[in-house]
């Protein structure tokens, strides 16, 4: 049979994207025999912007703006880790209530990227009502922080020393009725997609990433901890607040695609509780300091955990107004890596659920 | 003589065969019915996603969007693959267009509204239902694409999994009602709707119709996310336009099928039997009836994420095809033990 097919079809790569439907920016390249996957790879460096080289050229301020570009729909958590490392060289200890701002915003973000991420799964898999849900509640999302920084995507607040501005007033109130709403929403996605039976078929069993492949293979975040490792870069290492907010580390057991999809949605929920907290605890006093525009000579190393998985910030300063080297490490890259690993023996349609359960963002592996 | 040429004229368009062929079920029904159900789909699948739907042609509530649709594919410029079997690639959608059309002559619209009056309507209306995967396939051959041609290699096995159950569970029916004829079939159901009796093999059919419509959960053949557009991935203009089409008049003989076996057909009452010809009472029953199954179709398109190829053949031969029979032997059961439930 698998003979009389292979005569039929011949082996030959395909090209899945850069132009197709679901790839996004990045091109899988597979080889088939009917329906069957004999290999797969994924071709990426179609967007890539020289980011880590343009950073050399601006100021350290005019990094920011840069940095949110790498993956636009988690920009506060890549502002966090880069701010974090110029902090560090210079010395400076940011106010109280600043931190609580970046932990929100943080988590804010985290949500976004995430319910994002709901929609893609969902429209892979032809699924396009969970689709609009997922894109109308973000939407909510986005408006929330317009109230707070004026742009829907884009925030550019967190900066040295602190974040930009205060909240405005009435922001409280605004953000605990949304989060009031957004709770009930987690309900619904769960009750009509995540335990979806059809859904449950089409991702529970596919792409099985065992513990110990995930470490050798260098996975991310809820790709890795979907495969049952508690590692998160907010418990291991805390930074900011995080050591005081109370929350979980979801993980999963099987490793599979369906463990992945849970382990992101029951992130959703622990970042509203984190988000609530943040609100409650926040202590009154300024929200920034001054940093001098003159770094002195150091190097500082930040980690933080974006929606992706652990992304690392090395920064390298001669006495200057500029970065001398900034080194990025992405979570997409390592997970995407993970792919030919995760996609042997499968079929053709579990190509895009088995590319976006890994939550790839082309923009953040090619930088 | 100008009497006799007027007599005569008016007597061809006053004509049954005149009225079929160009009203119900020819070619006014099938364009309306296609224009108004995409517009509809569209509509009811926005509300079930929280959106607007169509929403500025023809002014109210976009109804001419279909039809603006349909005119700009009809501008396009034809452009097959430079590779292509032109014939194949040409021929294939006009015929994935016209042949469904054919089973709309099985099916009655009232006890003597029916194309071609046959004792053996339902092997017709089989019978053509098994014609069109045939046309899929070529498109896809002929496009010679490697992504056509795994949506038409799809097709071959999605309708082998969903045909033998579709033929299975009707079985039932046919038992019950003693009789091939379709116009039998919908008077056996006088007392009561076969689906009463036939919930199971219902429920078969049903979801092998799904499958053999290629509506979600099973539009694996097209599946966006994984082929681009699986068999019609070339196909641009109004050849798109007729695939599509094609689609949609399986969808309308799918659910007039459904209804004549299970729903009693054209079976209604008459409310004002001086007033309303019969037949035309009947007509409305079937279409209503129609319409409440293609929207039942359309909510599932937005409730359900697709399915797996592997998982409907697993679907189709591990589920459908034995629960078909199990009703199969059930009807015998029934029939044995209670002769008086069938109309025969």
């Amino acid at each position: 049979m698998k003979e009389s097919n292979a005569a039929l079809l011949k082996s030959r790569w395909i090209s899945w994207g850069p132009v197709h439907p679901a790839s996004g920016q990045l091109r899988v390249l597979f080889d088939t025999d009917g329906e069957h996957l004999l290999g797969a790879k994924v071709d990426i460096g179609y967007v890539h912007r020289g980011i880590e080289k343009m950073a050399e050229n601006r100021f350290f301020i005019g990094v920011i703006p840069m940095l949110e570009k790498i993956c636009i729909l988690d920009a506060s958590n890549y502002d966090l880790g880069y701010v974090r490392a110029v902090e560090e060289i210079h010395g400076v200890d940011v106010p109280e209530r600043a931190r609580y701002i970046r932990v929100f915003m943080c988590e804010l973000n985290r949500i976004t990227s995430h319910l994002y991420w709901t929609a893609l799964m969902a429209a892979v898999t032809g699924f396009y009502t969970i689709l609009m849900w997922a894109i109308n509640d973000r939407e909510l999302l986005l408006d929330l922080g317009a109230e707070y920084t004026g742009q829907r995507v884009s925030y550019i607040y967190i900066i040295p020393g602190g974040v930009r501005q205060d909240l405005p007033s009435g922001f409280k109130e605004k953000a605990f009725e949304f989060l009031d709403y957004f709770e009930q929403r987690l309900k619904i996605l769960y009750d009509t997609f995540f335990t979806n039976k059809l859904f449950q078929m089409r991702t529970s069993g596919v792409g099985v990433l065992k513990k110990e492949d995930a470490l050798r293979l260098g996975a991310a975040g809820p790709t890795l901890r979907g495969s049952g490792l508690k590692i998160d870069v907010r418990k291991d290492d805390p930074y900011e607040v995080y050591e005081e907010m109370d929350f979980k580390i979801p993980t999963g057991e099987r490793g599979d695609a369906y463990d992945r999809c849970m382990v992101r949605f029951h992130e959703m929920e622990q970042s509203t509780k984190i988000m609530r907290q943040a609100l409650e605890s926040m202590p009154d006093g300024p929200v920034k300091v001054r940093v001098p525009w003159i770094a002195p000579k150091g190097e500082a190393l930040s980690r933080v955990e974006a929606a992706r998985g652990e992304a690392d910030f090395y920064l390298l300063t001669q006495r200057g107004s500029k970065p001398y080297r900034l080194k990025i490490s992405t979570p997409s890259f390592k997970n995407l890596y993970l792919f030919s690993h995760i996609s042997r023996g499968h079929l053709v349609a579990d190509l895009p659920v088995l590319l976006f359960s890994l939550d790839p963002f082309p923009l953040d592996a090619d930088r | 003589m100008m009497q006799q040429i007027w007599d005569l004229i008016l007597g061809f368009l006053t004509s049954k065969y005149f009225l079929q062929l160009f009203f119900i079920p020819g070619i006014a029904f099938i364009g309306l019915f296609t224009l108004i159900v995409v517009w509809f789909e569209r509509k009811l699948l926005a509300r079930v996603m929280l959106r607007y739907g169509p929403l500025h042609v023809g002014r109210v509530a976009g109804i001419l969007q279909t039809l603006a649709d349909t005119l700009k594919l009809l501008f396009k410029e034809f452009i097959p693959p430079r590779k292509a079997y032109k014939l194949g690639f040409y021929l294939a959608p006009v015929f994935y267009a016209s042949v469904p059309t054919l089973a709309l002559t099985a099916i009655p619209f009232s006890p003597t509204w029916i194309v071609y009056p046959s004792d053996v309507g339902l092997l017709i209306a089989y019978a053509v239902i098994a014609c069109t995967p045939i046309l899929p396939i070529i498109a896809g051959w002929a496009c010679n694409n490697r992504y056509t041609m795994i949506g038409g290699l799809r097709i071959i096995f999605q309708d082998v999994a969903g045909e033998i159950p579709l033929l299975l569970s009707a079985l039932g029916v046919v038992m019950l009602s003693g009789s091939f004829n379709l116009v039998n079939i919908v008077n056996a159901q006088s007392r009561y709707w076969f689906i009463l009796l036939q919930p199971l093999g219902a429920l078969v059919f049903f979801i092998s119709l799904i499958a053999m419509v290629e509506r979600v959960p099973f539009d694996i053949p097209t599946a966006e996310q994984e082929l681009v557009f699986g068999w019609r991935t070339e196909y641009g203009g109004i050849l798109f336009g007729l695939t599509m089409f094609g689609e949609y008049i399986s969808l309308a003989a799918g659910s007039l099928l459904f209804s004549t076996l299970y729903l009693g057909g054209y079976l209604g009452p008459n409310p004002f039997p001086g007033f309303i010809p019969s037949d035309f009472a009947s007509m409305a029953w079937i279409l209503l009836k129609m319409a409440v199954m293609v929207t039942v179709l359309i909510v599932i398109r937005g409730a359900y994420p697709r399915l797996r190829i592997d998982q409907l053949l697993n679907l189709g031969w591990k589920w459908l095809i034995p629960l078909a029979m199990i009703n199969t032997v059930l009807t015998m059961l029934m029939i044995y033990f209670f002769p008086w439930v069938g109309g025969a």
